[in-house]
């Protein structure tokens, strides 16, 4: 027999083994291709605002890909060499030399690694369309983008893979140079550690582990703590620490505490297992040592997706929030220029709207007696004292329901970056300046909801307080001098539809949005306002493309990350075939037998799942309000898809062990 | 009383052409307190004979009843509740779980069920006295001889005091003391426990301390001897003579 042939008959023979490897592999080539297409697309790049930014961040896409990619590949040929160290070792045996045996497989890997990539590449260009189809609804454009078969991107796939086959074949080639006759008697028992009782290193291991893991999320939570004066060395070094604790900690926690954590349940019950406990707890802790490296990275991995998926899904959730702050109404119409004109011609072309008018002041009140936390000098020093009053007559109009007395406020567009950082104390009081006088004012309520743009009050909040103290400071001297803008008119449409004419009748009766102030000392204010339909579609081209690559990155680790579990389920389904046998055997029903199998499931996925979450929780709590100004639903929404995507993965690996099984008997 | 009861038992593998007719229609009846062998040449059908007895395998045509039951007429889960509470199986690659410690693989078939712990602990401190494997009850199966495991897996069978026991070649795995120490507990417990046990075995020194031996030969029962008030050597010569009869080398598995 030559030994084409032997290659022939031994992938023949091996198809169902190749199965997972080659679709690992399309799907890789797949996903690569279809990014790096897209990155080549000048279509795609230029449809983002600053093409720049664009390309960069597709070209730091595409290198975390090609990892993410690396590791999958690495660790599914490590597998599948592993499935097959049995054959490896027959040929050994019948006496064939190691080279030719890496030889063969060499060949066998060139074949699968040529056809799996030119499936991929196939697939992946249909791929690419629906991705830009997606991209484009991400960033909500009706424009029209036409992708051809890239060429570029061809040869980019190409070597890329070439790359990962050469480090593939290295490996293979290690592990056949390193498997001796000996261990195909041992293939099996090998895996099984024994377990010897925990010395005490080991116990103190394994808290040690716990404890940098809660460290960590301690640092985390302190990172941007605004009281202390940190330079950006030292919050290099805080991340650094924060980092390196939690990534430690994992792998201590994985490799110890669990294993103690079940040796002392185990222990407990004396010999008297629960059918659960055989299926679950026992064959975890047989695994532990080998298992806790690839579980912590499955962990970090998990973590770092989630963090990055919430991350960037939280700045795309809040480029609604963040428009709305900014610009409250559909159009804004300051010190009633062009009013007129403006409605004259909305009732002309039978547009129906809505107004809100407000009267603002520009006074000075002192805010810093309601921050919850003393601030140090330079800051309270930074903090304008210049605040924009509305009356409350006027607030009515968006918050009905408020009731103020005379020596009471309430503050509106308090985003939830202030809220970090100077968290504010509602029932305390703030001083308001009416010439010499000082009124003290308690804040009763704080409204995320902004009353009027952001833009005319500095980014502060408004305050709105009783009519009774407005006049008394609209009467004002010094006040009436510092008020540049005296009205804000702000209209909605009611009709989405009629937008785009409202909007250009806008600009016409208002200059193109812009509001001249000429003042005193020959200085002009100027401010352009621009409608909240035009703001908001470019912040969302802005975030869109962030958003489509993390979440491109983001899919990518998950279904990496599932997929080496759902590998790793497979392989110790195989291994522990022989007890399922015993345990039917003797008398256990499938339905027994998959009732510990679905809380070893609940482990193994479950696990990982549970503390990536919570690192990930934690990595996000503490810089997201760099991001964007909602957390909580977005991070919900984002941690709801990942678990219900993820979940998928373990009822795969659970039907593939119902499926043993049922068949064994 | 019958414990056992088997009639008719055929057992066809493959379709139609290819048909492959391995039980030919076996009555059998087995009592409390017995301790039967059954032999025969490779091919005879002794392994295929004990899996439809013990409900592992299904007969194509034919009635198993074990206590008076049916195992015909029950559900596969039905069978597996029934193959844990009335039946004790012994393997002769022993299929203990390697993950487990001595005890722990001991207790394994109460692990669902309504024993107390009390009573287990008893169970098993006896069983392990009587097996002689009391010292290794924290160790693993990789720990341990072959012979300590196949006693292990009597302990195991034995636990959950069954109706009857099967077991399957097993001293085929094991030297000649080992073999011999195990059927020894074997005989001894079928005597003071009146555990009725059923062993398929192909090596006659295995099935002298049976009380009574069934030779099987092309799926059909050739014949059968008792052991009666024979000496075991006496009874050994015997199956010695039969197997010589019946032809075929009894040393292969």
């Amino acid at each position: 027999m030559k030994l084409s042939t032997l290659v022939i008959r031994s992938m023949r023979k091996n198809i169902k083994h190749y199965y997972l490897y080659f679709f690992a592999l399309i799907f890789s080539a797949a996903l690569y291709f279809s990014f790096v297409t897209l990155q080549h697309n000048e279509a795609v790049v230029k449809l983002t605002h600053s093409s720049m930014k664009g390309e960069a961040g597709f070209k730091v896409g595409s290198i975390l890909l090609v990892i993410i990619v690396f590791f999958f590949v690495f660790y599914a040929n490590q597998l599948f060499l592993k499935r097959r160290s049995k054959e490896i070792g027959l040929y050994q045996m019948i006496g064939i030399p190691k080279p030719t045996i890496s030889y063969m497989l060499t060949i066998e890997n060139m074949v699968l690694w040529i056809g799996a990539t030119a499936i991929g590449i196939l697939v992946g260009f249909f791929f690419s369309r629906f991705f830009a189809l997606i991209f484009l609804k991400v960033i909500n454009t009706k424009r029209e983008v036409t992708l051809d078969f890239s060429t570029a991107a061809l040869f980019q796939t190409i070597l890329v893979f070439a790359l990962l086959l050469a480090i593939v074949l290295l490996q293979t080639m290690w592990v056949v140079h390193r498997t001796s006759l000996l261990d195909l008697f041992k293939a099996t028992s090998k895996a099984e550690q024994k377990m010897k009782k925990m010395n005490p290193l080991q116990i103190l291991l394994g808290i040690v582990g716990m404890g940098l893991i809660i460290y960590g999320y301690y640092l985390s939570t302190v990172l941007f703590e605004m009281d202390k004066t940190i330079t950006l060395k030292d919050l290099y070094i805080k991340m650094g620490t924060i980092l390196g604790s939690v990534i430690i900690g994992t792998f201590l926690t994985f490799r110890y505490s669990i294993a103690f954590i079940m040796n002392m349940i185990r222990i407990s019950k004396n010999g008297h297992l629960s059918l659960n406990d055989v299926l679950a707890v026992t064959p975890i802790m047989h695994r532990m040592k080998s298992n806790a490296l690839s579980l912590s990275i499955i962990t970090l991995m998990t973590a770092m997706a989630l963090a990055i998926l919430s991350l960037s899904y939280i700045s795309y959730y809040s480029v609604d929030a963040q428009t709305e702050n900014y610009m409250p109404y559909d159009l804004a119409i300051l010190n009633h220029k062009g009013e007129q004109k403006f409605e004259n011609a909305l009732q002309k072309e039978n547009i129906d709207y809505k107004k809100y008018d407000f009267d603002l002041l520009n006074a000075k009140i002192d805010t810093t007696p309601l921050l919850e936390e003393k601030l140090n000098e330079d800051l309270v020093k930074n903090i304008s004292m210049d605040n924009i009053v509305i009356k409350e007559s006027d607030a009515k109009k968006i918050f009905p329901k408020i009731q103020l007395a005379k020596n009471e406020a309430i503050m509106a567009g308090y985003s939830d970056v202030f809220r970090k950082f100077m968290p504010l104390k509602i029932g305390k009081s703030m001083i308001v300046y009416v010439g010499k006088e000082k009124h003290k004012v308690k804040l009763m309520e704080i409204e995320k909801q902004a009353s009027i743009s952001s833009q005319i009050t500095y980014g502060n909040p408004a305050i709105i307080i009783q009519d009774e103290l407005f006049y008394q400071l609209q009467k004002n001297t010094s006040v009436q001098k510092k008020t540049i803008w005296k009205s804000f008119v702000g209209y909605n449409i009611t009709k989405p539809s009629q937008m785009e004419e409202a909007i250009s009748l806008y600009k016409k009766a208002t200059n193109n949005g812009t509001f001249k102030m000429g003042e005193q000392d020959g200085v002009t204010t100027m401010i352009q306002i621009d409608a909240k339909d035009e703001l908001y579609k470019q912040d969302l081209e802005n975030v869109g493309l962030i958003i489509f690559i993390t979440g491109f990155l983001g899919s990518a680790f998950l279904i990496a990350t599932g997929s080496i579990l759902y590998f790793k389920q497979m392989t110790e389904a195989e291994e522990e075939r022989d007890s399922f046998m015993t345990l039917r055997k003797i008398g256990f029903s499938t339905d027994d037998i998959m009732k510990g199998i679905y809380r070893k499931q609940l482990f193994s996925f479950g696990l990982p799942l549970l503390i990536g979450i919570f690192h990930s929780y934690f990595a996000v709590k503490s810089g997201w309000m760099f991001f964007g100004s909602e957390l909580v639903v977005p991070l919900l929404i984002t941690m709801g898809i990942y678990i219900l995507l993820y979940s998928i993965f373990a009822i795969l690996t659970s039907n593939y062990y119902r499926k043993i099984i049922k068949e064994i008997l | 009383m019958g414990i056992l009861k088997a009639s008719k038992i055929k057992k066809v593998y493959g379709k139609k052409l290819f048909a492959q007719e391995v039980l030919k229609g076996i009555d059998l009846e087995v009592e409390s307190g017995e301790f039967v062998g059954i032999m025969g040449p490779s091919g005879s059908g002794k392994t295929t004979l004990l899996n439809v007895l013990c409900s592992i395998d299904r007969p194509t045509e034919g009635i198993v009843e074990i206590n008076g039951q049916s195992l015909q007429k029950m559900k596969s889960k039905q069978l597996s509740t029934f193959r844990r509470t009335e039946m004790g199986f012994i393997f002769q690659d022993y299929n203990l779980l390697d993950t487990l410690t001595v005890k722990e693989n001991i207790l394994l078939p109460l692990s669902v069920g309504k024993t107390s712990k009390q009573e287990a602990e008893t169970r098993c401190q006896q069983l392990a006295k009587q097996l002689g494997i009391q010292d290794i009850l924290k160790k693993y199966p990789n720990e341990i001889s072959g012979g300590q495991k196949q006693r292990t897996a009597a302990a195991r069978a034995l636990i959950i005091q069954p109706s009857i026991v099967f077991a399957d070649e097993p001293t085929g795995a094991l030297d000649s003391k080992s073999a011999s120490a195990l059927l020894e507990s074997l005989g001894t417990l079928n005597k003071t426990n009146h555990v009725t046990i059923m062993m398929v075995t192909h090596d006659p020194v295995a099935a002298s301390y049976c009380s009574r031996v069934l030779f099987l030969k092309d799926g059909q029962i050739y014949t059968q001897v008792y052991k009666g008030d024979k000496t075991r050597t006496q009874f050994f010569q015997e199956i010695m003579k039969t197997q010589g009869v019946l032809g075929g080398d009894g040393y292969e598995a």
